[in-house]
């Protein structure tokens, strides 16, 4: 466990000296949130109807951003490497860097969105599912999205293609948190949709590190 | 007696793993599956378009089935073979199973792209839009987003092409994993969103004058995937094996 | 044979269905073909220089 979460700690004090990472995509939500109504007319009406939508796609678009660092760094200055060569599983550095990288950037999409909620007029019985679904679906865009990173980690212009990897992965994701939402808004309950974006949680949170292990050892061959 | 029988599976096995004994076996069918392939093509154009009787619902616009339901069918298909080609590329590292893996990616994207594009071409005349978000239509479309994001690692690595291919391979099977949860959400989805929920087969029932065609053109595409994936896999095998004697005399005998 | 090019007025949609079905096979075809000529007169002119340089 220590190294685990040695693992976890330096990347949270790295993450933390560079604070761009960190608020940047909340920036970009923000810019973006803000051509909605520009570009559709300001009617509340209309924003409340696309708001969970929009919330949860710029959520999905704003984690994209900053998927590729999640090895890219590791990769540059070589400590991938040292992953690979210590008897410490593979997987379990993987679940380190996800876990820290969600803490830097999943963390505060979640705790921005209301912020969006409101700028959209998201009806006021959603927040508390809005913040949960997000809470359950913005770790699995890091699960997800460490599988794209470590296979695109040693190509300099990985970008897109990570996004090509990612984007189909995350479909699901998206139906049932961004469901969960308009449900809530609807006046429904949404434990179904949470119900199933939590399997999809357990799911990644089992599968996800091994297969991103797999990418890391082929892409140092 | 039986012994015998398993060790010429094994034996079979072991040569087929092997890329200059792959090379030469194949030879051996690429031109067959070419000609089959046509033939049941020329076949079943004819059944479909001339001899079949016209659908009393749809008219003869039912006739883009004998290309809809084909290239559909092959579109997962090949996902499967690729994916289980992906397994043991990445398990056993057998290069064989790259190259069949790699070589499938692109007819499988074809045939994916035309599902799509036939699926538009005979939805507009009967719902009366190219496009309908419902469950297949879109799985489909996810479909392909797949095979091109399998394609693209490939390209992405493209001065190393067995570190690509088993790249590739890794992103084959977190899509073989994925597509089981992406094509149920997707169903439940578009259960959801109640928009119009005509199937393209419609009440009609299908005769078997209708049905055979569909059958050639299912057969004919199968034995066209063969030959442009054994034809891709060989010369994948070709190019990553170039230094090696084997393929030295492939060449130079050649011609 | 009017009648048959015509597909009961579903004309457009039958025969770009099968037209576009069969160009894209033809371009996989040919794609293929061109590819192999590449890759094998790479692999000769590979061995070529290998034997000049003996």
């Amino acid at each position: 466990m220590k190294p685990f979460l040695s693992l976890v700690k330096r990347d949270l004090t790295l993450g933390l000296r560079k604070k761009s990472q960190i608020y940047q995509p909340l920036v970009f939500q923000l810019l973006v949130v803000t051509m909605f109504p520009l570009g559709l007319g300001s009617g509340a009406k209309t924003l409340a109807l696309i708001a969970p939508a929009v919330i949860w796609i710029l959520a999905l678009l704003a984690s994209l951003l900053t998927l590729d660092q999640i090895f890219k760094n590791d990769y540059d200055d070589g400590s991938v490497e040292s992953y690979v060569l210590t008897s410490y599983p593979l997987s379990m550095a993987v679940m380190a860097k996800v876990l820290a990288h969600w803490l830097l950037t999943g963390l505060p999409l979640v705790l921005f969105a209301p912020v969006l909620g409101v700028l959209l007029h998201l009806p006021s019985s959603s927040y508390g599912v809005l913040m949960l679904s997000l809470l359950i679906g913005t770790p699995i865009f890091s699960f997800i999205g460490s599988i794209g990173s470590a296979l695109t980690m040693s190509l300099k212009h990985g970008g897109l293609l990570l996004t090509v990897l990612v984007m189909p992965l995350l479909a699901p994701v998206l139906i049932f948190g961004a469901g969960a939402v308009v449900e809530s808004a609807l006046g429904n309950s949404a434990s179904q949709h949470l119900l199933l974006l939590s399997g999809m949680l357990v799911l990644s949170f089992t599968l996800v590190p091994f297969a991103s292990a797999a990418a890391i050892k082929i892409n140092l061959e | 007696m039986k012994k015998q029988r398993t060790n010429a599976i094994v034996t079979l096995y072991h040569k087929l793993g092997s890329p200059p004994s792959f090379y030469r076996i194949s030879g051996y069918f690429l031109k067959w599956l070419l000609l089959i392939s046509i033939a049941l093509t020329c076949w079943g154009l004819y059944d479909g378009l001339v001899l079949a009787p016209a659908d009393y619902q749809q008219g003869d616009s039912f006739r883009i089935i004998y290309v809809h339901v084909p290239a559909a069918w092959m579109s997962m298909f090949i996902y499967a073979v690729m994916g289980i080609a992906a397994i043991i590329a990445i398990i056993w590292r057998m290069k064989v199973a790259e190259a069949v893996m790699i070589a499938s990616a692109p007819i499988g994207a074809w045939f994916t792209f035309l599902a799509l594009v036939t699926g538009s071409l005979w939805g507009k005349p009967m719902w009366g839009t190219w496009w309908e978000w419902d469950a297949r239509m879109t799985s489909e479309l996810i479909l392909l987003f797949l095979y091109i994001g399998i394609m693209a690692t490939y390209g992405a690595f493209s001065e190393d092409a067995r570190k690509a291919a088993r790249m590739a391979a890794l992103v084959a099977v977190v899509g073989l994993v994925n597509l089981p949860i992406i094509h149920f959400s997707v169903k439940w989805w578009s259960s959801i969103h109640q928009g119009t929920t005509v199937s393209l087969t419609g009440e009609s029932h299908i005769t078997w004058e209708m049905l055979r065609p569909l059958l050639y053109m299912a057969f004919a595409t199968k034995f066209y995937y063969g030959y442009s994936m054994l034809k891709r896999a060989r010369l994948y095998l070709l190019e990553t094996e170039s230094q090696k004697k084997w393929a030295h005399t492939v060449i130079t005998e050649n011609k | 044979m009017n009648e048959f090019l015509n597909m009961g007025g579903y004309a457009v949609y039958v025969w770009s269905s099968f037209g576009v079905f069969f160009v894209a096979m033809f371009i996989d075809f040919f794609g293929l073909r061109s590819k192999e000529k590449i890759i094998k007169r790479n692999i000769k002119s590979m061995i070529k220089r290998k034997t000049n340089s003996k």
